[in-house]
C-alpha cells in the first residue's frame, strides 16, 4: 500500500489553477523531496496531502484512506512551513511543545502522564536538546526551534514525516546539519519523508526521489534518472539540466568526502 | 480596612469578583495569544444593545444577553474563517452594529435610563446573591470547560495547521473558545461593566506574558494577577470611595507596569 497516492489531482483557487493534474505515490520508506519554485504549488501539495485544504479535483490518499476520513493522525508528523510567524514571546518551553506531538490519537480531556514526558524527554536527548527543554521555544536560535518541531514530530513516532522548507530560515551549517538528522531518520528508523524544498540540487543528496512542479508536474523519478530525463530537458532546456546535474553531483561528492 | 468585611455587599462583590477574575484571566491568555484580545471589546458593545433589548422589553437583561451574545461571538469567527475578513475587522464590524442597535433601543425607549448605566460601568457593591451564585456556577462551568479543551486550546494557539494534523478539530476548539468568551463577558458585565470589560480579559493575562514563564505558570499568574487586581479594586473602591470597576482596572494596569518592569530586570 502506498503511504501517500495522488490520481488526477487538480486545485482551484479563485478561479486559478494552483495544481493540475497531478498524480503520484509515495511508499514505505521513500525519502521524497517536492521541489518547484515560489508559487509552483508545493505548500498547496502538502496541505492537500494532509487534509488542510479541500475541494480538490481527482483522488488523494493517505495510507489508503481520503486525508477527511483519515483519524490515524498519529502515523503522520508534520513540520509546516510558519510556525513563529507571530509570536516569539509565546509562553511555551520546548518540553511542553515536544508534549503537544503526543495529543495525536488521545480522547479529551487530554493528559500528558508520566509515561508521555518519559517520551518527551527520550526524544530531546535523541536530537541533542535535552538541555533546552525548560526554555521558551520563542527565545531559541533558528536551528534550535526547528529541532524542537521535529521532537514534536516525532514524539509520537511516526510513519510518515512531512516537513514543508525546514531548512528555510537557517544558516548553511545548520540546514546541512538538520538535513542529515532527517536522512538518518529516514535511512535508519525508515521513516517515510516527504520533504519541501526550492533547492533542487542540494536535494538529491538526501532524497531518493524528486518530485518537481510547476502546477503541472514536471518530473518525478530519482535524481539519476532527473539527469536523462526528456521531460526535464523540455522543461529546463538541455544546458541547465546539465548544470543542475552537476550541480548534484559535485554536492554529493562534496558530502561524501566531508562524511569520510 | 478589614472592617468592610463585615459588609454583606463587600462579601458579595468579592465572591462573585474573585471568581469572574480567575475566569477572565484564564481565558484571556488564550484570546491574548491567538490575537483575539479585542473580542471582548466587540462582545460588551453587543452586549449594551442584548442589554437594552431586555430593559426595552422588561425582561431580565441576562435571558437575553446570553443568546445575543453568544451568537454575534459566533458571528466574528465565521466572518474570520469564511468571509476572507481580518479579525480585528470582524470585531470592529459586531462592535459598531452592538453599539448602533444599542443606541437606537435606547433612543426607541425615551433615552438612557439608570438601569442601563449601571451596566455600562458596572455596579458590582450592588450585586445580588443570586447573582453571585450565577458567577459561581458559570465560572466553573467555563473553567470546567477550559480544562476539558487545556491542551487542544494550547495546541491550536500555537500553531493551528498543525494541530489540525494531530486530529484536533480546530473549528470547534475555536467556537468553544469564542463561545466562553461571550459567556464571560454577559456574566462581567454587572462587575466592570460594559466598557471595562475586555481590560478584564485583556490585562492579567499581558501583564503574566511580560514575565517569559511556561504556558501553565502564566495561566496561574495571569489568573493571581487578576484575583489581586479584583480584591485591592474592591477595597481600594470602598476606602476612596472610587467607582469599584474602574478601580479594579486601575489595579490592574499597576500590576501590568510592574510585570512590564520586571521583565525588563530580568532581561527577558
Amino acid at each position: 500500500m502506498s503511504v501517500v497516492e495522488f490520481r488526477k489531482v487538480t486545485y482551484n483557487a479563485s478561479g486559478k489553477i494552483i495544481l493540475d493534474n497531478i498524480s503520484f505515490s509515495v511508499s514505505e520508506g521513500n525519502f521524497v523531496g517536492i521541489v518547484g519554485q515560489n508559487g509552483s504549488g508545493k505548500t498547496t501539495l502538502v496541505r492537500t496531502m494532509l487534509g488542510l485544504l479541500k475541494q480538490a479535483e481527482g483522488e488523494v490518499k493517505l495510507f489508503g484512506e481520503i486525508p477527511e476520513q483519515f483519524r490515524d493522525w498519529r502515523k503522520v508528523g508534520y513540520i509546516p512551513q510558519k510556525v513563529f510567524a507571530g509570536d516569539s514571546k509565546f509562553p511555551l518551553t520546548a518540553f511542553e511543545a515536544v508534549s503537544l506531538g503526543l495529543l495525536s490519537g488521545k480522547k479529551n480531556p487530554k493528559t500528558i502522564l508520566a509515561v508521555d514526558r518519559d517520551k518527551v524527554r527520550a526524544t530531546l536527548h535523541a536530537l541533542d536538546i535535552t538541555s533546552i527543554g525548560d526554555k521558551l521555544v520563542g527565545n531559541l536560535s533558528g536551528g534550535q526551534q526547528q529541532r524542537v518541531m521535529l521532537a514534536r514530530a516525532l514524539v509520537n513516532d511516526p510513519e510518515l514525516l512531512v516537513l514543508d522548507e525546514p531548512t528555510a530560515a537557517l544558516d548553511v551549517a545548520a540546514g546541512e546539519a538538520f538535513m542529515k538528522l532527517i536522512r538518518d531518520l529516514n535511512e535508519i528508523r525508515k521513516v517515510t519523508v516527504i520533504l519541501v524544498t526550492h533547492d533542487i540540487a542540494n536535494i538529491g543528496k538526501y532524497a531518493d526521489k524528486m518530485l518537481y512542479i510547476d502546477k503541472k508536474m514536471v518530473f518525478y523519478g530519482t535524481f539519476g534518472d532527473f539527469c536523462i530525463s526528456p521531460d526535464a530537458a523540455l522543461y529546463f532546456g538541455k544546458y541547465a539540466q546539465h548544470i543542475i546535474c552537476h550541480r548534484h553531483d559535485h554536492e554529493r561528492a562534496a558530502g561524501e568526502g566531508h562524511n569520510a | 480596612m478589614l472592617e468592610a468585611l463585615h459588609y454583606a455587599f463587600i462579601q458579595k462583590a468579592l465572591l462573585a469578583g474573585v471568581f469572574i477574575s480567575v475566569l477572565c484571566s484564564v481565558l484571556g491568555v488564550f484570546l491574548v495569544l491567538k490575537k483575539f484580545s479585542l473580542i471582548g471589546d466587540g462582545l460588551s458593545h453587543v452586549t449594551f444593545f442584548s442589554i437594552a433589548l431586555g430593559l426595552f422589553f422588561k425582561t431580565s437583561p441576562l435571558y437575553v444577553s446570553v443568546p445575543v451574545v453568544a451568537v454575534s461571538s459566533l458571528g466574528i469567527l465565521k466572518l474570520t474563517e469564511k468571509g476572507n475578513v481580518f479579525g480585528d475587522t470582524a470585531i470592529g464590524i459586531v462592535s459598531s452594529l452592538g453599539i448602533a442597535g444599542g443606541v437606537i433601543i435606547a433612543s426607541l425607549s425615551g433615552g438612557f435610563n439608570v438601569d442601563l448605566m449601571s451596566y455600562l460601568f458596572g455596579s458590582i457593591l450592588t450585586i445580588q446573591w443570586g447573582e453571585v451564585a450565577l458567577s459561581i456556577a458559570l465560572s466553573a462551568l467555563v473553567i470546567g470547560l477550559v480544562g476539558f479543551y487545556y491542551h487542544d486550546l494550547v495546541a491550536a494557539a500555537f500553531d493551528e495547521e498543525s494541530a489540525k494534523v494531530m486530529g484536533i478539530n480546530t473549528g470547534r476548539v475555536n467556537k468553544v473558545l469564542v463561545l466562553l468568551t461571550s459567556l464571560t463577558v454577559v456574566l462581567s458585565m454587572r462587575i466592570v461593566g460594559i466598557m471595562l470589560v475586555s481590560s478584564f480579559l485583556i490585562i492579567p493575562a499581558a501583564s503574566a506574558l511580560q514575565l517569559g514563564l511556561s504556558f501553565r505558570t502564566t495561566i496561574l499568574v495571569s489568573a493571581v494577577f487578576g484575583l489581586v487586581s479584583v480584591v485591592s479594586g474592591i477595597f481600594l473602591s470602598y476606602a476612596a470611595d472610587l467607582p469599584a470597576g474602574a478601580a479594579i482596572v486601575m489595579v490592574s494596569f499597576i500590576l501590568f507596569c510592574a510585570a512590564f518592569g520586571l521583565r525588563k530586570v530580568l532581561g527577558r
